[in-house]
């Protein structure tokens, strides 16, 4: 689960890498991935019209019948049509993937431009706080907050969230306090400009690029978590479609239906595959800007 | 790049990485188990359960799984035989005062505990005080509540003095939780949680929560030529799907629990049997009898005609299972035919929601509980159902620990599906139905609680089966509940396994006859 | 090594902080405990008077400080469900859920480091491109999935490992190596995903760096320049990384125990958290988390050793 980490390109020390330029004229991780990610969301958008049968349509009679032309993924232990499963699914995936993104992003932001703008005390206190979130696992991290606030989907991605923030404040921290030396910003504080309206207009344009590619591996990390939650019956419960659920359900039925366990672990694997392939093509893109002024 | 692969670098760095790790986890992994020893598969029994026991003190534990095992540790005072009837076991021999009040049990002689003592009088005495005593936390204990004073009469005679006629002793006696411990152990305070140590036909060789435990023959055993199999492993096996696969490969002798959807792939083997047994399970639609909607009959009623209980019964329970129009299950002899007042009929169901003031709809929440992925399914099955005639039920997955004290035993839902474990005795069933305050439905009925009171100081079967079939009928007319059923349960064995004995009345296994 | 106890104290503060958050996150549990340990029949009297024994109806404060005193004694307490103490059930799962993340981390290090160095030597090739796309796959592959892909692949068509359970390394080596292969795979491949990027990367790095461009201006064959040099310092990076690594892996091994039913620190603390056992619960949280410390730490040491150049303040 690439929940809480940059891509391990970017956590490597500073070396001057002299890599052999990339002979592609075409950014192939950017498209892919955007090609992906669309295509879940759209997909995702346009369940109502795409499903061909309600996802909660239940039909005793067709149980677990096979992949075929009535049911092209096949039907679940209570005769629901797996792909119209799927495909709601889709919803539930993003919306908690994009609501946990916002509260990671929003609070960790936040925090670590506080944190990197101010520096001292509350600098220290904000990051000790934020170093004893990151002292768990960050599955550990997400059980335990839904193990306190109970099961369901709310209750999921406000556990992700609060995970996501550590990463969110460290990465805001390290980026500010770099360019916080800058001579523009320097000078804007000379002019007697506001810390709040500094902060907005000079140094957060100047970090978007990594907080933007920090989001798409959030979100890629949330859908799995999400997933992982939802199989270990604490995240979205049934008869709320979901992809996690639906692997957990398949346990039962594994030899006897095994499309179950296929199709949603497929689905799973496309949306993740397609935010890390996004994020990676966002750092090509933003790279050479990318290069100047950090660490 | 000249060179090619770096074979021997690679190899370096992999034999490095292999030593380390084989140091570290020998270090850290080694467990102190007993070794292996050398023994013949013949006499070594693997079965599979659902889950393991929380723990091997018979009176610490209301779980069905804890009592499936102690049941080769411990032996009762009287057993249940196949069809439920009680019969002597470390009690040879009793009788019962003509007032009802007091009971005479003559001991067996010669049994021996695991540990060497001779059971005698005293240990009857001290295992029914400490059950009894508060400072235990007996959850089963007030099944034994009218008994007022635990006598020893002679080393082989013990008496027990009830405050009132309590007509389902023998059979709570013969529960699990009648367990006989020995006297001396209980005196200095032995957890017999972990180190259980009872009459019974095995011992505890080794014991790992959520993995396995390992009994072992007890050669004292007081029935000679008992148990025939030197070694019983149970292996705790949560999914069904893969206590099917154990079974099919080979790797477990006996599982229990086969879903009914995989039974087909079971019977196609030739090597396995399956053993059908009908439970004493019964599973319901519980009602909430004390919200405003539920209050009225006529709603019940409604909910009732509305669900298509075979339906629900044969999708989520599977196809053997037996419709119940009553809160008693088929296998007792306290069952009393009656037919089903309410068949499936939308249109009834409609009429009378319309009658009771919810013609517009009604929308009820339906709390499920989150292990049972059975009574989910039929949770789903009743929304659908419901939803044809105008009632919206919004189900909500709860997990275990929410359903039993918010659910259960707040009375925080409007509907929930449970099934209820049979009884030996029918008052274990019934006890505290009738009385809103003692019975989770918050049913509500002075005649239906006086007669199952009535039922309980009644020695007479005759008897106790009219006041029993009375109240059962009222339970039905006034639909307290919408009953579901009983579920059959399937037993999966190698075809080699005789003698596998189920006992489906207190849902447990005896595994002293059994031989691969 | 006055470096080891200086570090060993630095975790000590992070230990705190991890008892106070554990502490904190689990006193919101709705649901009653003592409900549950007594049944579905149980009087609520008697539901009353446990609750009162238990102690939880003291005031928050004081637990808490109990909880800490009792924590630096070693003692995790007894568990709800269970009448046990916490610390005989966890010291039974402790040696799975570690032989489960070493044989993860075994597996991954097996696929990962040779086919990084593959990958490296021949960069930007086809083999290169292959490794690398193998890698986004595997990274997207949820752990859980995989295990139950081959569940079903090894139980349909291969019967020739055990499906579940676990047996103890001491016991029967051969059947403890048998229980693992399935879960070491699932769990090891994905990290094998995320390991063999680094790699490479670091391999990479390591290759283009002047002092290799002079060994083989020099004439000095590859294989030699590769084992003596390049490996030792591109190891440096690696340790960096393998230490995050091992967030993820703990956290897999907690969701591959479900799926095998492996009896480790994952499945004692998700029946903790259905059973609303709160002991059990803030122990294996505490475990796992102490465990994640400890192995960072054994980590940075390595990472010391291993680069002379390192020094920590």
């Amino acid at each position: 689960m690439a929940l809480t980490r940059h891509h391990p390109w970017r956590t490597m020390p500073a070396a001057p890498t002299a890599v052999p330029p990339r002979r592609r004229r075409v950014n192939l991780p950017l498209l892919i991935g955007g090609g992906l990610v669309c295509l879940v969301a759209l997909l995702a958008i346009l369940a109502p019209v795409l499903s061909p049968y309600d996802p909660a349509a239940i039909d005793p009679a067709g149980r677990l019948a096979h992949p075929g032309p009535a049911h092209p993924l096949g039907t679940d232990r209570l005769g629901r049509d797996v792909l119209s499963r799927i495909l709601y699914g889709g919803r539930v995936a993003i919306v908690v993937g994009m609501v946990a993104v916002i509260i990671g992003a929003g609070g960790g932001v936040t925090l670590g431009l506080l944190s990197g703008f101010r520096a001292g005390r509350l600098d220290e206190i904000l990051m000790r706080a934020v170093d004893g979130l990151m002292a768990f696992p960050a599955l550990l991290l997400a059980i335990m907050v839904v193990a306190a606030l109970g099961p369901g989907h709310i209750q999921t991605m406000t556990a992700i969230g609060v995970v996501l923030i550590p990463v969110f404040a460290r990465l805001a921290r390290a980026q500010t306090l770099a360019v916080r030396g800058q001579e523009f910003v320097l000078a804007a504080r000379a002019m007697g400009a506001k810390d709040l309206s500094i902060v907005l207009s000079h140094i957060l344009p100047n970090i978007a690029g990594p907080l933007l590619i920090q989001t798409t591996v959030a979100f890629s990390g949330a859908v799995l978590a999400e997933a992982s939650l939802s199989y270990l019956g604490l995240g979205t419960q049934p008869p709320t479609p979901s992809w996690g659920g639906m692997l957990q359900e398949a346990r039962d039925v594994l030899f006897v239906g095994p499309w179950m366990a296929i199709w949603p672990g497929v689905a799973i694997a496309a949306a993740v595959l397609g935010w890390n392939l996004l994020g990676d093509g966002l750092r090509d893109l933003l790279d050479p800007r990318l290069q100047r002024g950090t660490r | 790049m000249k060179g090619g692969t770096p074979r021997a670098l690679i190899a370096h760095w992999r034999w490095r990485h292999l030593l380390l790790f084989l140091v570290a986890a020998a270090l850290i992994a080694g467990l102190p188990g007993r070794p292996a020893g050398a023994q013949s598969a013949r006499d070594r029994f693997v079965f599979a359960l659902s889950g393991g026991p929380d723990t091997l003190d018979p009176q610490a534990t209301a779980a069905t799984l804890a009592f499936q095992v102690n049941k080769s540790l411990y032996d009762t005072l009287v057993e249940v035989d196949d069809d439920g009837k009680l019969m002597p076991a470390l009690a040879e021999s009793w009788t019962v005062s003509p007032d009802g009040l007091t009971w005479t049990f003559k001991l067996r002689s010669g049994v021996k505990f695991h540990h060497g003592k001779t059971l005698d009088a005293g240990d009857v005495k001290a295992s029914l005080d400490r059950i009894l005593d508060p400072a235990t936390r007996s959850p089963r204990r007030n099944q034994f509540g009218p008994i007022r004073a635990v006598e020893v009469v002679d080393p082989l005679t013990v008496r027990i003095v009830l405050a009132e006629r309590f007509a389902p002793l023998l059979a709570n006696l013969a529960q699990g939780w009648g367990a006989i411990l020995p006297a001396d152990l209980i005196a200095r305070r032995q957890d017999f949680g972990t180190r259980p140590v009872g009459t019974g036909p095995f011992t505890v060789a080794e014991w790992q929560r959520d993995s396995f435990i390992r009994l072992q023959r007890f050669d004292g055993y007081w029935v000679k030529g008992q148990p025939r199999l030197r070694e019983v492993l149970i292996r705790f096996v949560p999914e069904s799907a893969v206590r099917t696969a154990g079974l099919l490969s080979g790797e477990f002798d006996a599982v229990e629990s086969i879903l009914p959807l995989d039974l087909p792939r079971v019977r196609a083997n030739p090597n396995v049997k399956i053993i059908t047994q009908v439970t004493s399970l019964i599973n319901v639609l519980a009602i909430n009898n004390s919200r405003p909607a539920l209050r009225d009959v006529r709603v019940r009623r409604a909910l009732w005609y509305a669900i298509d209980r075979k339906q629900v019964l044969k999708t989520a329970y599977g196809d053997e299972s037996i419709v119940a129009n009553e809160f008693m299950d088929i296998t007792s002899p306290y069952y009393a035919e009656m037919p089903d007042p309410y068949p499936y009929n939308p249109d009834q169901a409609r009429k009378l929601l319309a009658e009771a003031g919810y013609g517009s709809g009604l929308t009820l929440d339906l709390a499920l509980p989150q292990p049972y992925s059975e009574h989910i399914e039929a949770g789903q099955l009743v929304q659908a159902m419901l939803a044809k005639v105008g009632v919206t039920a919004r189900p909500r997955v709860v997990e275990w620990g929410f359903w039993l004290s918010r659910v259960f035993g707040g009375g925080e839902y409007d509907l929930t599906i449970i099934g209820h474990t049979g009884k030996l005795d029918p008052d274990g069933r019934l006890t505290g139905f009738g009385d809103p305050a003692t019975n989770y439905v918050r049913y509500q009925n002075q005649k239906v609680e006086d007669l199952i009171l009535a039922g309980r100081i009644t020695t007479n079967p005759e008897h106790r089966k009219r006041i029993y079939a009375t109240a059962l009928k009222t339970m039905t007319e006034e639909a307290m509940m919408v009953f579901l059923g009983t579920p059959v349960r399937y037993v999966g064995t190698q075809r080699t396994v005789k003698d596998f004995r189920q006992l489906y009345a207190i849902d447990t296994y005896d595994f002293r006859k059994t031989t691969k | 090594m006055p470096l080891v106890v200086r570090r060993l104290l630095a975790v000590a503060p992070t230990v705190l902080v991890v008892a106070t958050v554990t502490f904190i996150a689990l006193q919101i549990i709705p649901g009653d405990i003592a409900q549950i340990m007594l049944g579905t029949d149980a009087r609520p009297e008697d539901v009353a008077r446990l609750r009162q024994e238990l102690g939880l109806d003291r005031p928050l404060p004081v637990r808490y400080v109990e909880w800490l005193g009792n924590l630096l004694r070693g003692d995790l307490g007894t568990s709800i469900a269970y009448r046990e103490p916490v610390r005989r059930l966890i010291a039974q799962r402790l040696p799975v859920t570690i032989s489960v993340a070493f044989s993860a981390m075994f597996i991954a290090v097996l696929i990962a480091l040779p086919l990084g160095v593959i990958a490296a030597r021949r960069a930007w090739s086809p083999v290169d491109l292959t490794v690398l796309a193998g890698s986004q796959l595997g990274l997207a592959v949820p752990t859980f999935w995989m295990g139950i892909l081959l569940l079903l692949g090894f139980a349909a068509a291969l019967p020739i490992f055990p499906l579940q359970g676990y047996v103890a390394l001491a016991r029967d080596p051969l059947q403890w190596g048998r229980h693992l292969v399935l879960p070491a795979l699932a769990l090891g491949a994905e990290r094998a995903a995320a390991l063999v990027r680094l790699v490479r990367a670091s391999v990479l790095d390591e290759l283009n760096r002047d002092y290799v461009r002079t060994a083989r201006s020099k004439g000095l064959a590859g294989a030699f320049v590769l084992r003596r040099h390049v490996l030792r310092n591109a190891l440096i990076p690696i340790l960096t990384v393998a230490s995050l690594q091992l967030g993820y892996l703990l956290g897999g091994a907690i969701v591959i125990e479900q799926v095998f039913g492996l009896p480790g620190l994952g499945r004692l603390l998700l029946q903790g958290i259905y059973a609303r056992d709160l002991v059990v619960v803030q122990g294996a949280v505490m475990t796992i988390a102490v465990t994640f410390a400890l192995l960072n730490l054994a980590v940075d040491l390595l990472y010391a050793r291993v680069d002379p150049r390192i020094t920590y303040d």
